[in-house]
């Protein structure tokens, strides 16, 4: 039974690069339609694991399993086209296109797969890649300004555009690598609100990266506190809270 | 056989010279991530500089036609030592204005315009060259004696046979230029930066070390390579505006891709075996040589991207 | 969707057809696919007319001769087609090749081999032309795209130059090495579909139907074989076009922006890049056969065709004419074939200097300026002025009201045709 309701799981996750060890033994588990959190300071290897897992990176050892399949050393695209989907910590976008174009390369490889020879055929008569690239923009409120270039968007506004394209894809299981960072207080809580409402509606598993430890506790199920590379705790936010181990790594850094 | 002498020796001399072009190329590369095109164009222009500081040639065609003189290239060994000391010291000058004009406004543009605009920068200099001087080719200036020995002429090799003698002194005179540089990167404030560069151009940056002066200075030196490249060059081939691109530039990058973006010892390495390399087919199997030298490079860029020992991952 | 189908692009303020003056419909129309096609139909065949005899007139008025020659059309649609293609991989998805001599060098030898050895026919020689390029162009992409970068630049440089040199040297049992290469080397010049011989012009071909003689100028005075290149112009145009509205038209400009975010859409990069190169290489095929066809008798020689100054050529104009549009490569041919072959010709009137060999620096000099002020090329320059003109003489409104249904696709114009 546990086997099916993992969305995610590693097993002895390692990732050496050279001299230093990155991602150390990493076993982590994600229920489906679960809020995780990875926490941990500087360093401590929280976007290296998310690169292993989203296929940047191949690990020295160690597999990773998505719904069951071994997705170990897939490609990027390989693994978000089996319903992972990632937003980035900066926002990355393209910038000289606009923002409707930026959301509909991310609804296309939905709706189309990673490939296909269709380089005739027109892409305006695409009418559901249009619907999910509308719906997207409109749940981040970004629907008004779907003819200005990327580029040209305020700070906050790339943010929300970057998780519409993470959203997009249609995922099951959605990495958001420090989603607020750089935000407004309002930005943020809007963002927050954003993700509560994103998961009720579409049920998303969703695996969060954060500083703010807030946010964290506002809406995360569990969490894996990540020190240097090795997972020191892994519960409930409460009792992480109490754990001496976690108190010490951040010993000078966030307060919990 | 006696034809492996020969063509170790050629192979050697053809590997020196791209060992220097390699080396200019690959100090800018690594320090700046700067890729420079235009880095033939600077041989070219060592290689004409030493032409007419050596004037013993006479310009047929182009607009500096006038300069009466015979159109043989008898050379003299002290002009050319005037040639040797003079072409460093102007191509140094020229590639700080290069790095001042040309490549600084360019450091923030993406990779694909610097290869752009330094690709017609040399454009226009090879057809200035062609404007000015003319197309014919002017035959090699190497001068006969050279400080009281003779140098011209074949002297007669164990192993070997006849070989030409100032090819020797091309071998000598190469290796000790990448002697003096390999020291000047080891030894000196300079080349540490070079080396820091190489390794980390951003913490290079970051450290606050006064970095427009040293990349001042660093393409300074590597357009003194390239124009001392071409001075040595210009006394074994032909000089005509064409072997900015086909001799210097083609064989500079090709030397950096084997050697390694950024590494000086990959660039000496990458030369010699390149020379090597074009020196066995040019004997064995002419019509294939430059056919087997590029694929060579191919294979070469496919397996192994980053060279014998480069450091710099450049448009990875 | 939009009530009228055929407006499958706006500006970027959004207009429906139903209002906005003229100016505003205009512009939304010149993205539809009509629109491109009559425009190259009409582009093509009156650019003799504009390069012959428009600019001929000079010749007589001032002394000042700026007319093309007969030959001229052909050699700016044979290259220009090519550097349509190129833009898919430059402009768009970002890739510098410069091996593309290879391709346009090899469907050109390929051509001509063919109509001497197994059917003299211009239309098959295209084929042959476009399948023998699209062919090599999977191997060299395939391998090449496995670097980014300079170290693209270089492996398809290396490419190109095995190529050149294979045909100069020990390919030249085929190729005539340095001797060069006469295609459609047939008595009285080859026949198009077996009985229009392709150096007839309309004047001949009236003649021969009703026997009056018909008056024309040189520009309007086409061959046969200017107007086979002319329709497989119009035809590249419209292809090209049609791709760039196509999902590829979307994904290459994205790999272009921001590589790394598109594979993590979902999308397999590799091959998207390398169906941009196989692409661009079927232009450059069409471009090479014609170019062969355009030398029939005379010669076609590796130097020409296959040497890296060609692939160089290619870049410039693209670059000049305009990155990431599809007539910017068109206007960039113009210029470049222009400036070599007319511009070398000019006297300036009341003096005995001739531009004569200038041409090449004038080249490198307009590249220069163009890339460094204008990135966007010539026609990214007209393309911008053209935006501040319909903004003033332009109704529209902006998008901001939800109530309004929207048009179809809202792209921004200006560099995205």
């Amino acid at each position: 039974m546990t086997e099916m309701s993992s969305i995610l799981e590693t097993d002895g996750l390692t990732k050496r690069f050279g001299g230093l060890t990155a991602v150390n033994d990493v076993d982590l588990t994600v229920e489906s339609g679960e809020t995780r959190a990875i926490i941990g300071p500087n360093g401590a290897g929280k976007s290296t694991f998310i690169n292993l897992v989203t296929g940047l990176l191949d690990p020295t050892e160690g597999s990773v399993r998505f719904d069951g399949d071994d997705i170990t050393g897939q490609e990027p695209h390989e693994i978000v086209q089996q319903g992972v989907s990632k937003s980035f910590q900066t926002a990355s976008i393209f910038p000289e296109m606009t923002v409707q174009e930026n959301v509909r390369m991310a609804a296309l490889a939905a709706e189309r797969g990673s490939f296909r020879f269709d380089f005739l055929s027109r892409r305006d008569r695409l009418t559901d890649v249009a619907d999910v690239a509308e719906e997207k923009l409109r749940a981040v409120d970004l629907w008004s300004d779907r003819a200005v270039d990327a580029q040209n968007l305020p700070y906050g506004d790339k943010r929300r555009l970057e998780i519409a394209i993470a959203l997009a894809s249609e995922p099951d299981l959605l990495f958001m690598d420090e989603p607020t960072a750089g935000m407004s207080p309002e930005e943020t809580d809007a963002t927050v609100d954003l993700v509560e409402q994103v998961q009720r509606e579409l049920g998303l598993t969703i695996v969060l990266v954060e500083h703010d430890m807030e946010i964290i506790f506002r809406i995360a199920d569990r969490i894996a506190v990540l020190n240097r590379g090795t997972v020191i705790a892994d519960a409930t936010p409460d009792e992480v809270q109490g754990d001496p181990d976690v108190q010490e790594a951040y010993l000078g850094g966030v307060e919990l | 056989m006696v034809d492996i002498a020969g063509i170790l020796l050629t192979g050697l001399q053809q590997g020196a010279i791209f060992a220097l072009l390699g080396l200019g190329l690959t100090i800018i590369l690594g320090t700046m991530e700067f890729l420079n095109l235009a880095h033939g164009a600077l041989y070219l222009v060592g290689a004409y500089m030493g032409l007419f500081i050596v004037r013993e040639v006479s310009v047929q065609e182009g607009l500096l036609a006038g300069i009466a003189g015979d159109p043989t290239a008898v050379g003299l060994g002290s002009s050319f030592l005037v040639a040797l000391i003079l072409t460093p010291i102007l191509m140094f000058v020229i590639g700080v204005a290069m790095e001042r004009f040309v490549a600084r406004p360019l450091y923030d543009r993406t990779e694909v315009e610097q290869l752009l605009l330094t690709f017609g920068l040399a454009l226009i200099i090879e057809e200035l060259a062609r404007e000015f001087v003319g197309s014919q080719p002017f035959s090699s200036y190497a001068p006969d004696k050279l400080l009281g020995f003779t140098v011209g002429g074949q002297a007669d090799v164990p192993l070997v046979g006849l070989y030409p003698r100032w090819r020797f002194v091309v071998i000598g005179l190469a290796f000790l230029l990448i002697g003096l540089s390999y020291l000047i990167i080891e030894r000196t404030d300079f080349g540490l930066i070079v080396k820091a560069g190489t390794r980390d151009s951003e913490m290079v940056r970051m450290l606050g070390i006064d970095i427009t002066r040293s990349y001042a200075l660093v393409f300074g030196v590597g357009a003194a390579l390239a124009g001392l490249a071409g001075l040595v060059g210009g006394t074994i081939i032909d000089v005509a505006p064409g072997i900015g691109t086909n001799n210097a530039l083609v064989p500079a990058f090709l030397t950096v891709v084997i050697g390694g973006a950024g590494s000086v010892v990959g660039a000496i390495a990458g030369g010699i075996i390149l020379g090597m390399v074009a020196a066995v087919f040019q004997f064995q199997a002419p019509q294939w040589s430059q056919i087997v030298l590029f694929g060579f490079v191919a294979v070469f860029l496919l397996v192994r991207p980053g060279g014998l020992f480069g450091s710099v991952e450049v448009g990875e | 969707m939009s009530d009228d189908a055929e407006t499958d692009g706006g500006t970027a303020i959004e207009v429906t057809p139903e209002d906005g003056n003229l100016v505003d419909r205009l512009v939304a129309a010149k993205d539809g696919e009509r629109f491109v096609a009559v425009a190259a139909f009409v582009g093509v065949f009156a650019m003799p007319f504009v390069l012959i005899d428009v600019l001929g007139v000079f010749d007589t008025l001032i002394g000042l001769s700026l007319g093309g020659f007969v030959g001229l059309p052909t050699l700016i649609l044979s290259f220009g087609i090519v550097a349509v293609g190129y833009n898919l991989l430059l402009g768009y998805t970002g890739l510098l090749s410069f091996g593309h001599a290879a391709l346009f060098g090899s469907a050109a030898y390929a051509a001509g081999i063919f109509s001497n050895n197994v059917v003299a026919s211009p239309l098959l020689a295209v084929v042959v032309g476009i399948a023998v390029a699209t062919l090599l162009s999977w191997p060299i992409g395939f391998l090449s795209i496995r670097r980014s970068g300079v170290y693209f630049a270089v492996l398809t440089l290396t490419f190109g130059q095995m190529l050149y040199f294979y045909a100069f040297g020990p390919g030249s049992w085929l190729t005539n090495g340095d001797d060069g290469y006469t295609p459609f080397d047939v008595a009285g010049g080859p026949d198009l579909l077996g009985f229009l011989a392709m150096d007839a012009s309309i004047t001949t071909l009236f003649r021969d139907i009703t026997g009056l003689t018909l008056t024309l100028t040189d520009g309007l005075d086409m061959t046969v074989g200017y107007m086979l290149a002319g329709l497989v112009g119009v035809l590249a145009i419209v292809v090209a076009h049609r791709i760039i509205k196509s999902p590829y038209g979307l994904i290459l400009k994205a790999i272009g922006q921001n590589e790394q975010r598109v594979a993590f859409v979902g999308l397999n990069v590799f091959r998207y890049k390398l169906m941009a190169f196989i692409l661009s290489g079927v232009f450059a095929g069409a471009g090479g056969a014609l170019y062969a066809l355009s030398k029939a008798g005379l010669t076609v020689h590796p130097d020409a065709t296959l040497y890296w100054v060609v692939s160089g050529d290619f870049v410039i104009i693209t670059a000049v004419g305009g990155v990431g549009s599809l007539a910017g490569p068109l206007i960039g041919a113009v210029v470049f074939e222009y400036i070599r072959l007319v511009v070398q010709g000019i006297t300036v009137p009341g003096t005995e200097f001739q531009i004569g060999s200038l041409w090449r620096l004038l080249l490198g000099v307009v590249f220069v300026v163009v890339v460094t002020l204008f990135p966007d090329g010539i026609y990214g320059g007209l393309s911008s002025l053209g935006d501040r003109l319909v903004e003033r003489f332009g109704a529209a409104t902006d998008a901001d009201t939800d109530d309004r249904r929207p048009v179809e696709e809202v792209e921004e114009t200006g560099g995205d045709d």
